[in-house]
């Protein structure tokens, strides 16, 4: 079994390794692992790394490098693995710096990993390149989807197979809901991973007489690969690449434009009515397109930051439960429908 | 500079440091004496007059060499409204940290500065101006790293001409930069993005090449760089109206390794020699030249000849302003408020090396590959862009070399690799050697938590003395 977190990786790649995928979303931010809790830490990348340190089964993980501390933090299970001696060790021969120390080096928070009963997984990090507009982004993604693919084969399972049509296209089953009129306001969430005791802010929303139409945080829609395009690269890296890479809208790249398209095409087709904006505490890449967004947003707009609590406190629940009687009331006059569209 | 303006023995008194004040009746009895500044030379306390005041809670060393540097860095505005009149394209690079510069500075019209640099202004202008307050106003508050400043400075663009075009490396490099860029995007300023990748290391049998520093990357990467950095010279060509060639570059190279040779002999002296020659803050300023020289090549690299001459005569004299028993420290990261670096002193320590995250600035740039094959490689040597763990080694080396005695990493509040990153380099190094490793984070203005962070620092120098020398 190999874990992912992000929607850049596609779980086709993996199955056709003979691999079963398995997408970790962590429950609440109390993981325990080699991470400390410490000041500036997302609670998001924390709680996944030590959510796949103490997960015995994992053949490996594969983590992007879409956010800095994700990268950072994964690659401690990554040097660990190495300096034990293991033969998963992710990142192939040894070099760097290390190996010019002229002392013995250790590996990275020792004390914390070497206190696990098991070997820690092997981690690959993958990088995604932030740019995207020139076609040598799209050919590094192709490469590092190689790479990762020879990193598979090394932990065992031979070389990459043609994918199961089940799984082509359909890496997430969930379809958009759409609204039906005179029902519940629609509503647009946007922002980064959610752990799953934050995905409760859907059910606050839907108790307060709205439903989201769009799920545009990195758990739901807006990771979805493009569909498959059956006349297309008949090589799969490219159609890979083309589908995750060249479709996957998010804070991260750089110009960020693509995100905002999205946006607004999906908000016109769903008639969203309201946008809830999200960040994790300490999330640098979503937090700051918070100001951004409420300039370009058109309608109401609620920007959360989610503390890393345990779900969704009163607090954050009053504001939601505030946000959708504006929405509400709003749209009742009218105020709030657009005129031109999402600019 | 003549020998009489060096800090040799002037009647038995040997270097020093000196406040502001003290600087003024020095500057005044060295100009008597008959010292010869250059065109931006003068009192300190006139850049303290325009609204650098932090100057004068500082300690500066007393030496005309220390003067130049100081005048030299302070006076860059004026240089770049220079470069402006003069109709050269002022390119405002951000992020890659030596690269980009070496390229502008390559060709006559082109002139090129770090806005990164403006992180330093709320500390200089001890907060008098409002950078972080529009930052802040803009949905950038204190939860990002202090580099927001670059946003409010672009702004209010009272503080450098607004750059022609702007350059930004992305990927593998720091989210708060990453979003402050994007911002400056937003507020009409297009930026020319390239991606430097996660510097991983070589599968087994994969070519590889070692890159300047000593960290090794798989050819792969340096070729997708070198692509991205033609993307930039494209650019800076199509901007400048000029040609950027392989010569051009490769004279470019030259000169930047000329300021990093100058730059490698003081550090040398500097970190190593007892007693301690130069402060920790005039070495600041020094390594902070490497970057893009403070906007005028020839002469930064005299500034630092200057001062390398004075360390010298320093070290050969035996003399310096620091005692002898100074505890020998390596410092991580560079502290937004250069106050903290007189207080290391304070405290009884004396700065031993240094990584303030551009160590790719200093290492020379390979001079017998292909001018953009040597770029590459220097832009994926970046410490930032590989994992914690080739960051920690190239320190734990630098700590060995220069027989430092305690590590402190100075967390730089917001910045999102100094979350995960300090930790692990304590980790790493505290497991590799018998020596003190401590953790600290300093503001752009620090005086709030002065007798804090002195407690700390005390403490840390403390263990130093009763610990035994690395092993």
């Amino acid at each position: 079994m190999i874990a992912f977190e992000s929607p850049f990786v596609p779980p086709e790649w993996i199955e056709a390794h003979g691999f079963q995928p398995m997408r970790i979303i962590p429950e609440s931010p109390h993981e325990e692992g080699p991470w400390p809790l410490s000041e500036g830490m997302c609670s998001y990348a924390r709680a996944f790394i030590n959510m796949i340190s103490h997960t015995p089964a994992l053949a490996g993980v594969v983590v992007a490098s879409t956010c800095d501390q994700m990268r950072r933090m994964a690659q401690v299970p990554g040097e660990t693995a190495g300096a034990r001696g293991s033969s998963r060790f992710a990142s192939g021969a040894a070099g760097g710096a290390a190996a010019n120390a002229p002392v013995a080096p250790a590996p990275l928070l020792a004390g914390c990993c070497h206190a696990l009963d098991h070997d820690l997984p092997s981690v690959f990090v993958m990088h995604v390149p932030a740019t995207w507009q020139d076609p040598a982004a799209h050919r590094y993604f192709q490469a590092e989807l190689r790479r990762m693919g020879r990193w598979m084969e090394r932990l065992g399972c031979g070389r990459a197979q043609q994918p199961q049509p089940k799984f082509v296209g359909d890496g997430r089953a969930k379809q958009p809901q759409t609204p039906s009129p005179g029902t519940a306001l629609p509503i647009a969430v946007l922002g980064p991973h959610l752990l799953r005791c934050q995905e409760r802010i859907f059910s606050i929303v839907s108790a307060n007489g709205g439903v989201v139409v769009l799920d545009g945080t990195g758990n739901g829609e807006r990771g979805w690969p493009a569909p498959v395009d059956r006349r297309g690269a008949a090589n799969l890296v490219e159609s890979l690449a083309d589908r995750y890479f060249g479709a996957i809208p998010d804070a991260f790249r750089r110009p960020n434009t693509l995100l905002y398209a999205w946006l607004k095409r999906e908000a016109e087709k769903r008639e969203v009515r309201g946008l809830i904006f999200l960040w994790q505490t300490w999330c640098d890449i979503w937090h700051a397109e918070a100001w951004r967004m409420r300039e370009w947003w058109p309608g109401p707009m609620l920007s959360l930051e989610l503390q890393g609590g345990d779900g969704i406190d009163a607090a954050t629940c009053g504001r939601i439960e505030a946000f959708m009687e504006a929405v509400r009331n709003g749209d009742a006059e009218g105020r709030f429908r657009r005129k031109r569209g999402v600019r | 500079m003549s020998r009489m303006h060096r800090g040799l023995p002037r009647g038995g008194d040997g270097p020093r440091k000196i406040t502001l004040q003290e600087w003024g009746e020095r500057r005044e009895r060295l100009v008597l004496e008959g010292l010869r500044e250059p065109w931006y030379g003068g009192p300190l306390q006139r850049h303290v007059e325009e609204g650098d005041l932090r100057l004068t809670s500082l300690m500066f060393d007393d030496s005309a060499s220390a003067l130049r540097l100081w005048n030299f860095l302070l006076s860059e505005e004026d240089r770049l409204r220079e470069h402006k009149a003069a109709g050269r394209v002022l390119v405002g690079a951000m992020k890659d940290l030596g690269t980009v510069p070496v390229m502008a500075w390559s060709v006559p019209d082109l002139a090129a500065f770090y806005l990164d640099g403006a992180w330093w202004i709320p500390c200089v202008m001890e907060l008098s101006a409002p950078l972080m307050d529009v930052a802040s106003s803009m949905g950038l508050d204190d939860s990002f790293c202090p580099v927001r400043a670059v946003l409010g400075a672009c702004v209010t663009g009272e503080h450098f001409p607004l750059p022609d075009m702007v350059t930004c490396s992305v990927g593998a490099t720091c989210d708060d930069l990453s979003a402050v860029a994007q911002r400056l995007e937003g507020i009409g300023h297009p930026v020319t993005w390239w991606e430097v990748p996660h510097r991983r290391r070589p599968e087994r049998g994969e070519e590889s090449v070692v890159l300047p520093g000593g960290f090794v990357a798989p050819q792969e990467q340096v070729d997708f760089v070198r692509g991205e950095l033609e993307r930039v010279r494209a650019a800076l060509q199509t901007r400048s109206r000029c040609k950027l060639d392989d010569a051009a570059l490769s004279s470019g190279i030259k000169a930047a390794n000329r300021m990093r040779a100058v730059l490698e002999e003081l550090r040398s002296l500097a970190y190593s020699a007892v007693p301690c020659p130069l402060p920790s803050l005039e070495m600041q300023v020094a390594e902070m030249l490497a970057l893009h020289f403070c906007s005028d090549v020839e002469e930064s690299i005299a500034v630092l000849t200057d001062l390398a001459d004075e360390v010298k005569a320093r070290v050969k004299a035996g003399v310096g302003p620091l005692s002898r028993d100074a505890v020998p420290v390596f410092w991580v990261n560079p502290v937004a408020d250069m106050r903290v670096m007189n207080l290391i002193e304070d405290c009884g320590g004396r700065v031993a090396g240094t990584e303030y995250l551009f160590s790719h600035a200093l290492d020379p740039i390979p001079e017998d590959v292909q001018p953009m094959e040597a770029l590459a490689r220097t832009a994926l040597a970046d410490p930032m862009v590989g994992s914690a763990a080739d960051r920690a080694a190239r320190i734990l080396a630098d700590v060995v070399k220069f027989g430092a005695r305690a590590v402190i990493i100075s967390r730089i509040p917001g910045a999102s690799h100094c979350a995960t990153e300090g930790l692990a380099i304590k980790e790493y190094v505290r497991a590799s050697l018998d020596i003190p490793v401590m953790e600290i984070e300093v503001p752009p203005l620090s005086d709030a938590f002065g007798a804090s962070l002195r407690t700390r620092i005390d403490a840390v120098l403390e263990a130093a003395r009763q610990a035994r020398a690395p092993r």
